[in-house]
């Protein structure tokens, strides 16, 4: 499948980042069936067999087995694209990076919002009694009610 | 970048809402009520934390206080009124004039003396607190209040 794959890229042109996956592939078959072949041409190719394989002869595959890989052309483009790629940082990543800046700035403005709804309120409370006391004190002042009465 | 202004926009609101909830936990709402009805009696009781006993005692005070207040305001008016007439008048001894003048400083002196009295009986029957609190409300505006013109309609001249 793998040299299919690689035949089918080549022939559209398509430039192929390939990474080394031969020691993952041993491993995740746990040594049982995959038979891996070096080939000058594809490259390491895996080839599942249905005979039982022993310890020994994987031994002996993996002694055999030398990887000469071909040249890259499209390695030190690839290697740049994926430097220069986006970094894809999600929000609460993005907080992380910036706690203390950001838990500064809330603490500022969750204060001063705090501080400032108080001063608020208190300031229109102090203008209401400012302004009932002067009502209440007209009801009461005789040099009030002496103006005011006609 | 999209994450900054998206922070920022959080912050913001939770800025907003706290300061929402600090205004509405620092307000009166029975002060508010009672100054949207216009009701100085209500504000009383609401702003000074009276006792029924002691809404009943002061409301007590104001109305025995209400006919001596009408009475220094008419005498106020009569000597208002005779003042007004000699100055009109051209023939006037300014000595009469003076004299009048100073009838009616002593008419406010008098029911500014009176009105301080009424204050302090009413502050005397709330908490020392609420007391203290009043008598610093209302004693400067009694001393500074305009005699000449309807004062704190505009809050001008109250302070």
């Amino acid at each position: 499948m793998a040299l299919i794959g690689l035949i089918v890229n080549r022939a559209i042109g398509t430039v192929v980042c390939q990474r080394y996956t031969a020691g993952r592939e041993i491993t995740q078959d746990n040594f049982r069936t995959v038979l891996l072949r070096d080939f000058r041409v594809g490259g390491v190719l895996s080839f599942a067999t249905p005979m039982k394989t022993s310890r020994d002869s994987l031994s002996e595959v993996l002694q055999d087995w030398r990887v000469n890989p071909s040249a890259d052309p499209n390695f030190r483009h690839c290697v740049w694209q994926r430097i220069d790629g986006p970094v894809r940082v999600t929000w609460p990543a993005y907080l992380r990076a910036h706690t203390a800046a950001w838990s500064l700035a809330a603490a500022l403005a969750v204060t001063t919002a705090g501080y400032a709804g108080s001063t608020l309120a208190r300031a229109k409370a102090q203008a209401d009694r400012e302004a009932m006391a002067v009502t209440y004190l007209v009801e009461l002042d005789p040099r009030v009610q002496a103006v005011l009465k006609p | 970048m999209k994450y900054l202004w998206s922070t920022l926009g959080v912050l913001s609101l939770l800025a907003l809402a706290t300061g929402f909830l600090c205004y509405h936990l620092s307000s009166v709402p029975a002060l508010h009520a009672a100054v949207r009805k216009g009701d100085a009696m209500e504000w009383l009781r609401v702003d000074f934390h009276l006792s029924e006993r002691q809404f009943t005692e002061i409301r007590k005070l104001h109305d025995d206080y209400a006919p001596s207040c009408e009475e220094h305001c008419r005498m106020i008016q009569e000597a208002s009124k005779a003042r007004t007439a000699m100055a009109a008048n051209r023939g006037t001894d300014p000595a009469a004039i003076a004299a009048a003048d100073r009838t009616l400083t002593e008419l406010r002196a008098t029911c500014e003396a009176a009105i301080s009295v009424h204050v302090k009986r009413v502050a005397a029957l709330m908490s020392p607190e609420d007391g203290q609190r009043y008598l610093a409300l209302v004693m400067p505006k009694i001393a500074s209040f305009d005699h000449r013109t309807a004062p704190g309609l505009d809050l001008k001249e109250t302070r």
